[in-house]
């Protein structure tokens, strides 16, 4: 990609760099990559929205459990295909730079199939069966997990994890901010 | 699953039909009254009960709005109370971020959104503050480009990415140390480059000798400095043996090579002249030079550490305070998102799973294990006490080991080291002995201590942690022995000997020598780790993988094991740490050595390793890395330490040859200062600065330990109050579908079966000592009360 700095303005460069956790050079990187996705669309046009398929074979979300779940959260179309904003956006939220809580957001939507604002338990299992892949936890298992995660994280005994609960959970998870991002 | 019902949930049921009762308290005690306004459901909500709304006021503004933001952004409200429009919202939004709490990119919003809220911020910019928002952003800014510049300067980024990728962060963290510690050991070296090595060589022109005040020294020294010939041309005469010789006393840093700036006795104990001008001449104290250099560098070594385990250290304590939330920590930070390889992908999958079930098996096994018989017990007590009992010994015989090697070498050096029949090989190999003792220890014995702790019948988390600290503890005892027998055989010198021999051994300059051990043990840890990856490593992963079917079974692809390699690394970094003072050029070769390792493990790792079955997190790994480097740091510090204060330094050689210890050079240069100084310092040095100075400290701890203990308390309120919303949200969802006569029967059901759930969750676990029997408003208005006097009663105490 030889003249890709051309293919921004200055002041385009300048908002995305206001807009996103990223440095000019980080940028164009990005573009980059989602110009390798799908090169002879994006060059017809560098707005163009990629079907999800495309996106799915960036590597790291090739293998990712949560890739559909991922491109649904940050495709502002809402069907889960991404405009080159939207990516910058998605890989803007995970990169090093970005903060916890923004990370947190996130990911409380991703692991939040139904989109129904809350973490219930069948939102919990689907997250537990991507993460264990092909072989599945038995039955019993996976009802004494669920069983320890509730007792962990539901304060409000609801039976479910509204965002407050989740948030919390997480500021005890320390692991969460090494894992949840994607590097460039 | 049986037809017949266990006996467990045989129980729980029971607890439901007990606790039902218990729960439906809050929530049906003011339906009794059947005629209610909406005012007295809302004055009777759990939380209006209690101090809620106070609190409420207390948690801020910004917090409010936080709420209110991931209120409206994370989801569509239960209740739709959002006809004010999203115009208030935005503005809010605005608001907050003109003032710089938060910036745009921080929205949970599509890019679209956060464009549209930049360009409703820049309208507002303009009405208001002008020059704090542009000097604002000018900070920003720089602080990107340097932010910029310094992801340039990152070193061993590509390799870092592909570990990453195929192996995960886990491993990741270990080369992060390792990079880590290479910039370490590179600033220890420009230390002492820039302050000792360099004046050294540049300023050749001496003023005067550093003596002590005793005066009779100076003539031992010039005796003893004629008997200390490290380097005798001489023996170097026969040509034939030329080469080999060098290469033997290049390993043993002998010879030639104990004549040169590498070791401690070739520096001079003279003041160098930089420059005179008519009345004053500017000069430099090597000797003091040098003690200030080799302080400084443990200082910083100190800090540096210290900085870098601190934000760990925090994360690793507040997730070890309640191990309450490992599941979570599994589940919803379990995937790591780096991964982009196939088969890394399948491994996590099966690292997981793996994971999870031995959680939930050791669940069940704790649960067994607490009804474990009298018998039992008492047999697996003495199982484990024999077997530290044999760990003890097995460290204790090492401890002998090294220490008769370390004699043995010493005496038949003085018998037939300088007798020039004897063969130059078997010198090296002799000299050798103790570094090679040391190091099959090293080699041998955790293998043996992983056997052990199978019988002892831990979890396996402990006995990870368990064989590692075993493993710690040799490492250590090793370096310790060899250091206490050098001790014994330095520290009985009184010099009045007039070969200038310390002790009765062939040692004329014991700085020298302990800095050639530990050049020596560097030397061998490098040799000894390039052969076993080379030679061992590789070709086990050419017969694995040639003979699949046959071998794989019995010796199986190596697993890349972060402990020990860790270990390893910390063991090499700790002979560096105490070396570096004996022989001030040694960072240099342990930055080499690290760089070559670095390059050397991560080869390996690509080719011939699989990811651990074990897995070893991240967050926890950079701890405990850092608790290792820190432990084996203390132990640097000690021999360091009283070879400065204690020991009297050799007459024959180096920078301190005419002190008595070598702290006196500090004691003399204070001397020579003006009074005022002089009496300032020793004012420092005295008691009575000293204690007021713990006094105070103590009482610096003590207030931050009670301003600790306070926001542990504020902690455990507003969990209570996150559980009280939670009330109030069901006690109003109750109320509105009581009220609407059930028109939404699917959510009512769904209701009732989570409270029933609640019940049974409810009796199982009561968080905090936190009790449904008791109304729920009681007790965190109580806890509340106690917060809010607590830091208040601090205060009063000073």
């Amino acid at each position: 990609m030889g003249g890709s700095s051309s293919q921004f303005t200055q002041e385009e460069l300048k908002e995305y760099q206001e807009l996103t956790y990223f440095t000019k050079k980080e940028i164009l990187h990005v573009f980059k990559r989602f110009y390798l996705l799908d090169p002879p669309s994006v060059r017809a046009n560098k707005n163009a929205r990629l079907p999800k398929e495309k996106i799915w074979s960036l590597p790291e979300l090739k293998v990712n459990p949560f890739k559909d779940r991922i491109c649904d959260v940050f495709s502002s179309s809402g069907d889960g295909d991404l405009s080159f904003e939207d990516f910058l956006d998605m890989m803007s939220v995970f990169s090093d730079a970005a903060p916890k809580n923004v990370k947190v957001e996130y990911a409380f939507k991703v692991y939040d199939f139904d989109s129904d604002g809350y973490l219930d338990k069948s939102d919990l299992k689907q997250v537990v069966d991507r993460l264990t892949g092909e072989q599945k936890l038995s039955d019993t298992e996976m009802e004494q997990l669920v069983d320890n995660l509730f007792e962990e994280a539901d304060l409000d005994e609801d039976d479910q994890l509204s965002f407050a609960e989740f948030e919390h959970v997480i500021s005890k998870a320390p692991d969460f901010i090494n894992s949840f991002r994607i590097r460039l | 699953m049986s037809d017949s019902p266990l006996p467990g949930q045989v129980e729980e049921k029971e607890m439901q039909e007990m606790e039902k009762g218990a729960t439906d308290g809050p929530i049906s005690a003011p339906s009794q009254s059947d005629v209610i306004s909406t005012h007295n459901i809302l004055a009777s909500m759990p939380s209006k009960t209690s101090q809620w709304s106070m609190s409420m006021h207390r948690r801020g503004r910004s917090a409010r709005h936080r709420s209110a933001r991931s209120a409206r952004g994370t989801r569509p409200a239960l209740l739709d109370v959002e006809g004010q429009g999203q115009d208030d919202e935005a503005d809010l939004l605005a608001e907050e971020i003109a003032e710089g709490k938060m910036a745009v990119r921080d929205l949970a919003k599509p890019m679209d959104a956060k464009r549209e809220m930049l360009r409703r911020l820049q309208g507002k910019r303009l009405k208001g503050f002008g020059w704090k928002v542009s000097a604002q952003r000018r900070w920003k800014k720089s602080k990107e480009n340097m932010h910029d510049f310094f992801a340039k300067l990152e070193v061993w980024r590509s390799p870092m990415h592909s570990i990453e990728g195929k192996f995960g962060t886990g491993i990741l963290s270990y080369f992060q140390f390792m990079r880590w510690l290479l910039f370490l050991n590179l600033v220890i070296f420009l230390l002492m480059f820039l302050f000792i090595l360099l004046p050294s060589l540049i300023f050749t022109r001496q003023e005067a000798l550093v003596t002590s005040q005793a005066n009779s020294t100076n003539t031992t020294q010039a005796n003893c400095e004629s008997k200390y010939v490290p380097y005798n041309e001489s023996l170097y005469q026969p040509p034939e043996n030329h080469i080999s010789d060098y290469i033997v006393d290049a390993l043993q840093g002998k010879g030639i090579m104990e004549h040169t700036h590498l070791f401690y006795g070739y520096y001079e104990n003279t003041i160098q002249r930089i420059q005179e001008t008519d009345d004053f001449t500017f000069t430099y104290n090597l000797p003091l030079a040098y003690l200030l250099t080799s302080l400084s560098y443990f200082l910083i070594s100190l800090v540096l550490m210290v900085r870098n385990s601190a934000q760990g250290l925090q994360e690793s304590l507040v997730s070890s305070e309640d191990k309450f939330y490992t599941y979570c920590n599994k589940v919803f930070a379990g995937w790591d998102f780096c991964i982009n390889d196939g088969r890394a992908a399948d491994l996590k999958h099966g690292q997981i799973r793996y994971e999870l079930k031995t959680d939930l098996e050791e669940q069940r096994i704790l649960q067994k294990q607490a009804k474990r018989t009298g018998g039992e017990k008492c047999r697996l007590y003495s199982v484990r006490f024999i077997v530290n009992v044999f760990v003890l010994a097995i460290l204790g015989a090492g401890g002998f080991l090294i220490y008769y090697a370390s004699t043995f070498a010493l005496q038949w050096t003085s018998q037939f080291g300088t007798d020039p029949n004897t063969d130059s090989f078997l010198k090296l190999l002799v000299t050798y002995t103790p570094s090679l003792t040391i190091t099959g220890l090293n080699m041998i014995v955790p293998i043996i201590f992983d056997k052990l702790v199978g019988f002892e019948d831990y979890s396996p988390e402990f006995e990870i942690q368990m064989t590692l600290l075993r493993t710690v503890f040799l490492r250590l005892a090793s370096v310790a022995t060899l250091l206490g027998t050098l001790y014994t055989q330095i520290a009985c010198s009184t010099y009045a000997d007039p070969e200038c021999q310390v002790c009765d051994v062939e040692i004329r300059c014991w700085e020298t020598y302990v800095g050639q051990e530990m050049y020596k043990l560097v030397i061998m840890d490098f040799l000894v780790g390039t052969a076993v990856t080379l030679f061992v490593e590789f070709p086990r992963k050419f017969i694995v993988s040639r003979f699949k079917d046959k071998l794989e079974d019995v010796v199986g692809y190596q697993e890349f094991q972060i402990p020990k390699n860790v270990l390893d690394i910390v063991y090499s970094q700790t002979l560096c740490w105490i070396g570096t003072f004996f022989a001030p050029m040694l960072p240099a070769i342990c930055v080499i050595k690290t760089f070559i390792f670095f390059y050397l493990k991560k080869l390996s790792l690509m080719h011939n390793c699989v990811p651990s079955t074990k897995p070893f997190r991240a967050s926890k790994s950079r701890t405990f890395f850092m608790v290792i480097l820190l432990v084996s740091f203390l132990l640097c510090i000690i021999p360091v330490g009283i070879g400065i204060v204690q020991i009297y330094p050799s007459r024959a050689c180096g920078p301190f040859r005419s002190l008595n210890t070598m702290f006196e050079i500090v004691t003399q240069t204070i001397m020579g200062w003006p009074k005022i100084v002089r009496d300032i310092f020793f004012f420092i040095g005295s008691a009575g600065f000293l204690v007021p100075a713990v006094l105070i400290l103590c009482l610096l701890l003590y207030y931050f330990r009670a301003l600790s203990v306070a926001h542990k308390k504020m902690v455990a309120v507003l969990k209570d109050q996150l559980i009280l919303e939670g009330k109030d949200k069901h006690f109003l969802l109750q109320r509105v579908y009581e009220l609407q006569g059930t028109t939404d029967p699917t959510r009512a059901k769904q209701k009732k079966a989570q409270a029933d759930r609640k019940a049974a969750a409810a009796a199982k676990t009561t968080p905090n000592g936190h009790n449904n029997e008791s109304p729920p408003p009681r007790v965190p208005s109580s806890a509340w009360d106690n917060n809010t006097s607590h830091p208040n009663s601090v205060n009063d105490g000073w």
